[in-house]
């Protein structure tokens, strides 16, 4: 290979864009996984949080269920007032 | 290499952790050397070019990252550029390619102080040419890029008695066929 030959591969400042480029796609790769990282965590302490919340509060009661408690105490109220006359 | 050249490259090298304009004064020193030294190795002009910027953006990446271990900054570039070359031929799984042009032949029969003749140059192109690889690239390294056997070592990661040891082997056999001494180490 001549010196000719060589001298037109050689250009330092195309190999400084390239770094710059690969400088720049690496931290903007950094970037992206911190993100995400913070979006996972974030998004698991959520999750966790809902379900501590939903052990704690008790069950509701079904509407037909507390409707047949009131029935029962009433007929057991009737039932000693017709057994008190 | 003198003591002084090898503080001012490593100034050079600490100015381009910082900025990596600086570095642009060792890549203007070792491209060409570079260059035939993959060129060797691989005898496509393209694709020589494209490792030669490999080897060179690899080695500016990891300017924060080098140390001085007693080898000059030139062992390191070779280093890289024996990796990239590796790397392309693994990844192609092709063997290595060795092109070694008739000039250089002389230039190895030079050492020898022997007598020039067409017919020991042809029949010495075919000896190379059946050189293991291994055995190859420690000759090259040795009598074309004038590297001592610490820096080869360090170049090819092997031993340095490794190194002697290949060199030593290719010569032997260049002995026996050819009756062409050279030393091993390179002095007349």
């Amino acid at each position: 290979m001549n010196a000719g030959n060589i001298a037109r591969h050689r250009d330092y400042g195309s190999l400084m864009k390239r770094h710059r480029r690969d400088l720049r796609v690496r931290r903007l790769t950094i970037v992206l996984i911190y993100v995400l990282i913070i979006i996972a965590i974030t998004a698991l302490f959520i999750v966790v949080k809902y379900d501590e919340q939903r052990r704690r509060a008790p069950a509701p009661t079904p509407p037909d269920t507390a409707m047949t408690i009131v029935a029962a105490e009433r007929l057991a109220c009737a039932s000693t007032w017709i057994a008190k006359d | 290499m003198s003591e002084e050249e090898l503080r001012r490259e490593y100034t050079i090298l600490e100015k381009s952790r910082k900025d990596p304009r600086a570095f642009g004064e060792l890549y203007e020193k070792y491209f060409d050397r570079i260059f035939n030294f993959i060129y060797r190795q691989t005898d496509d002009e393209d694709l020589t070019a494209d490792l030669c910027s490999q080897t060179f953006l690899s080695a500016l990446r990891n300017v924060g990252r080098y140390e001085f271990r007693g080898y000059p900054f030139s062992a390191w570039l070779y280093k890289i550029a024996t990796n990239e070359v590796n790397k392309h031929y693994r990844k192609q799984k092709k063997e290595k390619v060795f092109s070694i042009e008739e000039v250089r032949i002389k230039e190895l029969i030079d050492q020898a102080h022997v007598e020039w003749d067409e017919e020991v140059i042809a029949r010495l192109m075919n000896y190379l040419k059946d050189l293991p690889t291994e055995m190859l690239e420690v000759l090259e390294l040795r009598f074309y890029e004038d590297k001592d056997f610490r820096e080869i070592a360090f170049i090819l990661d092997i031993t340095e008695s490794g190194a002697k040891m290949r060199t030593y082997r290719a010569l032997d056999r260049l002995r026996q066929s050819f009756n062409i001494r050279i030393k091993y180490d390179g002095k007349a």
